[in-house]
């Protein structure tokens, strides 16, 4: 596998101070490197423990997002992570996997086949180098820096504690595109779905996917490219 | 409310066209409206360019308070505001006197761009989900800043506000991008100066 090292800036140009603070020194990319420079690239994210509507959801929304050429970026965690990349690649879209783990490590083992799959026919980031121990702490800093590198991220199921509500708190902090499925948004369980909304989540329906997934811009691509001769 | 607002504007943008201009329209206004550092600098520098040259007469100058338009929802923690920063960047660019925070969004309001025409937030509701900030300022001008003007409902209902608590201040808008609904942009960089106001139908309408 051949690893190519960048830094956030070389993949987005100047960040802005919020984006700094979480944004890791270096990413380690293995794969096909053209899906940096197309867009839009959108996370889709959601609990390791997921029920069978959960799986099912996160799998029609990949679909829907390839039927729109969208890259479909996920975490390769057991449960909603892996439901959406293999469905991104059974429709025959891109996918992206940001990895908790080193790039030379499988979390969890199941996935060593898809994600070596991921590394040679898509793209695998990581911001962890070769042999660093994965800590419980690895995965919620995954999760910031695939906010960072998307330009929305989608929660399909997560629970009160789920690593995946960190993500959604930074896509607002940064001030990416935040959505949540219906069913996650309207659960009474829950408490941080209705913060979210009023911090500007915007709720997922059957009737509004298209829509919002029209609308979805491509910035992420496109920063650090040339701006003068537009500007 | 306020029912009329000198506004200008200074790069077009059309969400669906296809010709070349109306692409890097798309491409200039998207890092815009997603804060890019790069794309607001040289926005910033560009204003400057059309005030020295006459085309935003009355809008920039010395006296001028800069104020942002807040986004459709509160500041989640640690945010910083996208039209705050263009205003700092205005202010580099030696275009006014100062940038004051003095709206905030206190309740969300539905996104303009990703609501149907009807579910679009009416000047009236912007106002109501918008305060001012308590200051002992008395601004004499005040520039109402956002990223990116649609209808203008945002702005008239911003300018509503300040309106109320500055009731002697000299007020204008101004929006980096105005979106073109239904054309191709023959050129992004395009400095316009027109209004915004209440329709007799009650809608806002904006021109150009």
């Amino acid at each position: 596998m051949d690893v190519v090292v960048r830094t956030p800036t070389d993949l987005l140009g100047t960040l802005t101070d919020v984006e700094r603070k979480h944004a890791p020194q270096e990413l380690f990319l293995a794969g096909d490197l053209d899906l940096l420079a197309r867009g839009p690239r959108v996370s889709v994210v959601g609990s390791r423990k997921v029920s069978l509507d959960g799986l099912r959801r996160a799998r029609m929304l990949a679909k829907a997002l390839v039927d729109h050429e969208i890259i479909v970026v996920s975490g390769l965690a057991e449960g909603v992570d892996t439901a959406a990349h293999q469905a991104a690649i059974d429709a025959g879209g891109r996918t992206i996997a940001v990895l908790g783990t080193p790039l030379d490590q499988a979390y969890p083992k199941d996935n060593l086949e898809l994600q070596a799959l991921i590394g040679r026919e898509h793209l695998l980031v990581s911001q962890f180098p070769a042999g660093y121990r994965t800590q419980p702490g690895s995965f919620p800093m995954r999760n910031r820096t695939m906010a960072l590198l998307t330009d929305a991220t989608v929660i399909v199921e997560a629970g009160e504690k789920s690593g995946t509500v960190h993500q959604g708190w930074e896509a607002l902090r940064l001030g990416r595109l935040l959505f949540l499925l219906e069913s996650v948004a309207n659960d009474p369980q829950l408490s941080w779905p209705r913060e979210m909304i009023r911090y500007g989540a915007q709720v997922l329906s059957r009737e509004s996917l298209a829509d919002a997934l029209q609308d979805i811009p491509t910035v992420t691509a496109y920063r650090g490219h040339e701006l003068r001769h537009i500007a | 409310m306020i029912e009329r607002l000198d506004f200008a504007s200074c790069y077009a943008y059309s969400p669906r066209g296809a010709t070349e201009a109306s692409l890097q329209s798309r491409q200039l206004c998207y890092r815009i409206k997603a804060g890019d550092a790069e794309a607001i600098r040289l926005a910033a520098e560009r204003v400057r360019t059309f005030h020295e040259s006459g085309a935003l007469p009355g809008f920039f100058g010395a006296n001028v308070t800069l104020v942002a338009v807040p986004g459709r929802a509160p500041l989640a923690p640690g945010a910083s505001s996208r039209t705050h920063s263009i205003c700092d960047a205005l202010l580099r660019c030696g275009l006014a006197r100062e940038v004051v925070a003095l709206l905030e969004r206190v309740e969300p309001v539905l996104k303009s761009a990703y609501a149907a025409p009807v579910e679009r937030p009416s000047a009236e509701e912007h106002y109501a989900t918008i305060a001012v900030a308590p200051t002992l300022l008395t601004p004499a001008r005040v520039l109402l800043v956002d990223d990116v003007v649609t209808r203008g409902a945002t702005l008239l209902g911003a300018a509503s506000r300040i309106q109320e608590a500055f009731p002697e201040c000299e007020l204008r808008g101004f929006a980096l991008v105005r979106t073109e609904s239904f054309d191709e942009v023959t050129a992004v960089r395009d400095p316009r100066v027109g209004i915004i106001e209440v329709a007799r139908t009650g809608k806002t309408v904006r021109r150009p």
